[in-house]
């Protein structure tokens, strides 16, 4: 039996927005600690890792595992029916075949309750190990969100330098090339204005412009990213939950030559 | 391919993989079932094969792979392995109706009375009811004698007795039947005499058994049946012999061709031998009287008279009167004043094949002949020689006009043609000689007269496929003409005097002719912008002629001119001892220098190519360092050609021809566009301005790009007009009239070529080396695997030089692969992807069970048992796993065992040992189905099967492959030269393929975490038979797993 509250539909809401367009289903593995998804679109470049703790929720339970097979593009249908401030509920029997989503109006004494069918997914998982990390950026998902956008118009790949004390995202396209340097800043009165930048070795990896704008779909769940670079390695792109976090892993494109 | 409806058990593992996901794999691919994927396929896209379908097809396979990052490694066929070669004959055999031989039926008849027995003792330990009636057996007797059943029998005991096939017989406690009653053939009876012809069949040697003799008629009708069945069977024609077999038995494709037709006449007369002894005869079997083809108002007669047959005209009444005479086999046996009526068994006769008949070459394409041998008697080189132009051109200028009144009047009325002609005939002896090739090529039909009298000129330059063309083309004339016989009338009187005037010159000059004529114009085309090509290419003459004679076979295959014939005509060449450069430098001259002057007769109104090949002609000229002696030059550009388009033959004279073809058949179709006719002439005249300041330029320099693309323009607009032209030719004159010889070359050609294509069903390796040309030029490595490429691919896989397998061919499981990619070329977003691992898990199939797999249904190593199929397979495979009663697999058994386990059971059914009576249902039902059926012995899953499957020849040889960058320039050139692509349609496929390639890899997640596969057995949505027999096999895998 899974029951799970969400204080507001709108954090469920905003992360099925963000993952529903690289991914048409998917499972959600659902354990006494949270909910947790892994994810990869089907040109097997970006993969998404989502967990949601348990403290996320206002009321969160799960006495066995269940694996949930949602399609999101079902989910976000449903789950767009409710007011962004409700109460979400969903719950689920074990070896159960669809997911119960429950709304309830804060102010008004309503209760919508919907059914989604569950769906069998045979998707085998890469396995994300931890992962060394030569450099850090942790800068306003708003920010990344403008750069991602602006360098798209230029070309379908988009390169990131990052050096001691800057970061640099180039584009290099038929009609021009763009550069975008930012560096580190403290904002102390606003520190999700902050952008740090944290260095072991010098990074140079491009990556492909469509799957950064499937990423940067995910902004409006907070208001930092922090991207976690490795040489020769996929780029991770994380946005922090209120507990938990919404990964994306996107590899890189080389140079034939690689 | 590959394991019979094995797809269908593993279609449901299959995981949607996009495109996009296999960037940056190496993948194998098995490239031989492309070829032949082509081959079979791309014909029947336009109803006609093109030669180079198959060098298209890998073009646009190949750029998609490289558009999606995929690194591919080509793999080849080295050869088929011993057992393919057995598995593939016997099938054919089977397919071909050989009987099986007469131990194979006493072993069955044995078996079956075992298992009867065995069957009564189970059921008799279940049932104690066995009483049998003598009707009920009657009723199972049907198969020998189908004799109207008792139905009494059917009344009494409907349901006591079912029978499970046609050997399952009733077991009987007394058997009486009335002597007299002569429906009844009792079992044994019945088996003897069977068991006696053939026997009989056997110990004769067919061959020495004359139908005809009186001893043969005073056998029994049933043997004498028996025979001619057997006789016409054998008289099939390949006989079973693959087309290489045959190549071998008849070297010379002459002998093939009369092979061949010997064997159809032979089969038509066992045909009717057959009818007489059946009685499907008419009542009177000495009169026949039966339409065999014919016009509306014309009918032919097949009579019997004292000598054989006749055949005869009906409508005129003088069927009886003037018929044509066949002799014992049918042949026909030719008189002097028969009419030209072929008889479709005439075709045997080939020596007296009236090739000249069919040949619309015109006046003016004789007109070569001096060219070829200037020093001919006066006259005729006055007449004939190019040198004398006023002659010529005027000659040339009369062709035209009469082929102008043909053109206009021949939708009217074909008399009024031979009229015409006629009337020409009279005027001189010259003119009457090609006029009468004119009104043949219309009419294309000639006295028997005719053909001897001018076999005698042609013998040495006759080819099977002519001969072929020739009588298809005469048939499908036949109907067209209704005013033959007029013609026929007048014709043999000139014919025969103008064959004996110029005996040595006509039989020189039709061998060309024919050469020229055999070409469909279409294939001219081809030829001609390889010359194009080859142009372009000076700077590789070595390159490209080695290119050339690759695609050379493939020419020939195209349109079989043996190249006995080129020979032959070289040797004729030889004798005349005529210095071949000089005739070919001179009709150059005519082409390319005097064009001006030669407009009427040179210039190719219709023929794109041509009239690109005059401005290349000059380029190659320009392009020369040394341009003293343009001459010199062109003779080297035909040393070029001419090994391109016949095999070792240096015969330059075909080129010619084939040039002088084109040129030359222009005229015909002058009326229709003129305004092409000045574009062309135009261009000539331009281009002779170029040359000058070109001298200078190095051998290896082709076209600055302005020019290039001007050229390739033009080609392109030319190929357009061509189109466009010849849609309108078509929409004219349509294919009915006899007249435009254009159109209905080409649809005889086509159906030729069908046919040609049909036969071909073999890839060849000039194909081969065509692909592999230019994997070369996409810079992707190729290897030819030793035997088998789907093997090889395994074991690339293997090797790990390879992340997966590109194969439409499930035997590549069979072999060992472990990663195979399906469906990559439909139209799909995703590729279908299948593991062996996920196969295991989800089905419990493993590699051994598929082999036993084929073993039951039937591969390429194996024939399989008749009536088992994939579900069937499947159940037999869980039932006798011997993992099912937890034992594992014995080391040194074959496979899992399943199949041993399966022999032995079904051995003990076989040998009458009666079964425990708590037989599993699938065991029961086994017995059921296949109970008279299926014989197996110890050999049963015969180990050379998993042996070729477990072992095949491979190449293991683990260097790292390496992949080029597609050279651009190369591929241009050389699918101009193949498939004669200009350079606009080249690049529109490979300019965005290569510079995507250059272009950074997006790589995928796959290359940087390992993949958890799934360990929980999926759900697949399959039948209901098939599932519990993947559960079971499934739960004994598991089962094997823990213990």
């Amino acid at each position: 039996m899974l029951e799970g509250k969400f204080e507001e539909a709108s954090l469920l809401k905003k992360i099925v927005e963000a993952m529903k367009d690289c991914v048409s289903s998917c499972n959600f593995n659902c354990t006494e600690n949270g909910i947790s998804v892994q994810a990869v679109d089907n040109s097997r470049v970006l993969l998404i890792s989502l967990l949601i703790e348990k403290d996320t929720f206002e009321e969160y339970r799960c006495d066995r595992n269940i694996t949930l097979g949602v399609g999101l593009g079902s989910l976000s249908k449903i789950i767009g029916n409710g007011a962004n401030s409700d109460y979400l509920t969903i719950s689920a029997d074990d070896d159960a075949d669809k997911l119960n989503i429950i709304f309830e109006d804060k102010v008004k004494d309503k209760i919508s309750e919907y059914n989604l069918k569950l769906l069998d997914i045979d998707a085998d998982l890469l396995d994300v190990g931890p992962m060394d990390t030569d450099a850090t950026i942790t800068l306003p998902s708003a920010d990344f969100a403008k750069i991602c956008k602006d360098m798209k118009v230029l070309s379908e790949s988009l390169q990131i330098i990052v050096t001691k004390d800057s970061a640099l995202f180039q584009s290099v396209g038929d009609i021009g090339t763009g550069n975008i340097v930012i560096r580190p800043k403290t904002d102390i009165d606003h520190p999700e204005e902050s952008v740090t930048i944290s260095l072991d070795k010098p990074i140079d990896l491009s990556f492909g412009s469509k799957y950064l704008s499937d990423i940067i779909k995910a902004t409006s769940l907070s208001q930092k990213v922090t991207i976690k670079l490795t040489d020769q390695s996929p780029g991770v792109f994380e946005y922090k939950l209120p507990s938990g976090y919404l990964r994306f892993y996107l590899a890189p494109k080389f140079d034939e030559s690689n | 391919m590959g394991v019979h409806q094995l797809w269908n058990v593993l279609g449901p593992t299959a995981r949607p993989v996009r495109l996009e996901a296999l960037s940056r794999k190496k993948l194998a691919v098995d490239a031989s079932i492309w070829i032949y994927q082509f081959l079979k396929a791309v014909r029947d896209k336009e109803g006609r094969a093109f030669a180079s379908s198959h060098i298209v097809g890998f073009f646009k396979r190949i750029c998609k792979l490289l558009f999606f990052g995929i690194e591919p490694v080509f793999v080849f066929d080295g050869g088929a392995p011993i057992l393919k070669r057995k598995t593939i004959a016997k099938r054919r055999e089977r397919r071909e109706g050989k009987r099986e031989t007469v131990e194979q039926a006493a072993k069955r008849l044995l078996a079956t009375q075992l298992q009867n027995k065995a069957d009564s003792l189970t059921s008799k330990r279940k049932t104690k009811k066995d009483d049998t009636p003598f009707e009920s057996y009657l009723e199972d007797n049907d198969y020998l004698n189908p004799a109207p059943k008792p139905s009494k029998a059917k009344s009494e005991e409907p349901k006591s007795f079912r029978k499970e096939d046609e050997y399952h017989l009733q077991q009987l406690d007394a058997f009486e039947y009335s002597a007299e009653d002569k429906r009844m053939m009792i079992n044994f009876n019945a088996h003897q005499q069977a068991a006696d012809i053939e026997e009989l069949i056997d110990s004769i040697d067919l061959d020495s058994i004359d139908p005809s003799s009186e001893e043969f008629l005073a056998l029994p009708l049933a043997v004498q049946y028996i025979i001619l069945s057997h006789l016409r069977l054998r008289s099939r024609l390949r006989m079973g012999y693959t087309k290489n077999q045959l190549n071998t038995l008849f070297p010379n494709g002459m002998d093939f061709s009369k092979f061949q037709i010997q064997q159809v006449q032979k089969r038509n007369y066992f045909t009717q031998k057959l009818m007489n002894v059946s009685g499907m005869d008419a009542t009177n079997p000495e009169q026949i009287t039966r339409r065999i083809a014919g016009d509306v108002d014309k009918s032919y007669s097949l009579q019997k008279n004292d000598q054989g047959w006749t055949l005869a005209l009906a409508k005129d009444g003088s069927s009886a009167s003037n018929p044509i005479q066949l002799d014992d086999y049918g042949n026909v046996i030719k008189t002097e004043q028969t009419t030209a009526i072929k008889h479709e068994e005439e075709e045997d006769e080939d020596e007296e094949f009236p090739e000249e008949g069919w040949d619309e070459v015109p006046l003016d394409k004789v007109n070569n002949l001096p060219l070829l041998k200037p020093q001919e008697d006066l006259p005729r080189k006055s007449f004939m020689d190019p040198s004398i132009h006023g002659g010529q051109s005027a000659f040339t200028h009369e062709e035209l006009y009469t082929r102008d009144v043909e053109q206009q009047s021949k939708t009217e009325s074909l008399e009024s043609d031979d009229e015409e002609y006629n009337q020409a005939l009279v005027q001189s002896l010259y003119e009457m000689a090609k006029k009468n090739k004119q009104t043949k090529v219309k009419e294309t039909s000639v006295t028997s007269q005719d053909d001897l009298d001018l076999r005698k000129a042609v013998e040495e330059s006759k080819d099977d496929y002519f001969a072929l063309r020739n009588k298809e083309r005469e048939l499908m004339f036949k109907k067209n003409s209704t005013d033959e016989n007029m013609i026929l009338i007048d014709k043999p009187v000139s014919e025969t005097e103008v064959a004996e005037k110029n005996l040595p010159e006509i039989k020189f000059g039709k061998s060309f002719l024919f050469k020229g004529n055999n070409k469909p114009s279409e294939q001219v085309e081809v030829l001609q912008k390889d010359i194009i090509a080859e142009k372009n290419n000076s700077k590789e003459e070595m390159l490209e002629e080695e290119r050339k004679e690759e695609r050379e076979s493939e020419f020939v295959v195209a349109s079989p001119i043996s190249s006995d014939d080129d020979i032959d005509l070289d040797q004729e060449v030889k004798q005349k001892a005529q210095p071949l450069p000089s005739w070919f430098d001179n009709k150059v001259d005519q082409v390319s220098n005097q064009v001006p002057f030669n407009e009427d007769r040179v210039v190719d109104p219709n023929d794109d190519e041509k009239a690109g090949l005059i401005p290349f002609r000059e380029i190659e000229n320009m392009e020369s360092e040394d341009n003293s002696s343009p001459e010199a030059k062109e003779a080297e550009v035909v040393d070029l050609e001419s090994p391109a388009q016949y095999d070792d033959e240096p015969v330059k004279e075909n080129i010619s021809i084939e040039e002088g073809n084109a040129v030359e058949n222009k005229p015909n179709n002058l009326p229709a566009s003129p305004n092409e006719k000045d574009e062309v002439i135009d261009q000539p005249i331009e281009n002779n301005l170029k040359p000058a300041n070109a001298d200078n330029k190095l051998l290896d320099y082709y076209f600055s790009e302005s020019e290039e693309e001007r050229l390739a323009d033009q080609m392109m607009e030319e190929e357009d007009q061509h189109e466009q032209f010849a849609s309108d030719l078509q929409k004219q004159y349509g294919y009915t009239t006899s007249n435009t010889t254009v159109p209905i070359y080409d649809s005889k050609m086509k159906e030729q070529h069908k046919k040609d294509q049909r036969d071909s069903d073999e890839v060849t390796q000039g194909m081969i080396d065509d692909i592999q040309d230019m994997l070369t030029r996409f810079g992707i490595p190729y290897i030819t695997a030793p035997m088998e490429a789907e093997a090889q691919c395994a074991e690339l896989l293997k090797l790990k030089l390879v992340d997966g397998i590109i194969t439409d061919d499930s035997d590549c499981f069979l072999f060992g692969g472990e990663r195979i990619y399906k469906n990559m070329f439909n139209e799909k977003q995703y590729v279908e992807c299948y593991f062996l691992e996920e196969i295991q898990r989800d089905l419990g199939l493993t590699r051994n069970k598929m082999i036993e797999i084929a073993l039951l249904v039937g591969s390429d190593y194996t024939e399989g048992i008749k009536g088992i199929g994939i579900v069937t397979a499947m159940e037999i495979l869980s039932e006798f796993d011997p993992q099912k009663e937890g034992n594992s697999t014995p080391k040194n058994m074959l496979g899992s065992g399943s199949l041993i386990n399966f022999r032995n059971w079904w051995m003990d059914y076989q040998n009458g040992v009666p079964a425990p009576s708590n037989e599993s249902e699938i065991r029961t039902k086994l017995k059921r189905k296949f109970k008279g059926k299926l014989f197996l012995d110890f050999g049963f899953p015969d180990p050379q099967v998993f042996e070729g499957y477990l072992r095949p020849e491979v190449d293991s040889d683990d260097t790292k492959f390496q992949w080029g960058t597609p050279d651009l320039d190369q591929l241009r050139r050389f699918l101009m030269a193949t498939v004669g692509w200009d350079q606009k349609k080249v690049d529109e496929v490979l300019v965005p393929v290569i510079r995507d390639m250059n272009k950074k890899k997006q790589t995928t997640l796959g290359e940087f975490f390992p993949t958890e596969m799934l360990q929980k057995r999926r759900n697949l949505t399959m039948g209901k038979r098939l599932k519990s027999a993947t559960d079971k096999l499934t739960k004994n895998s598991k089962k094997q797993r823990k213990g």
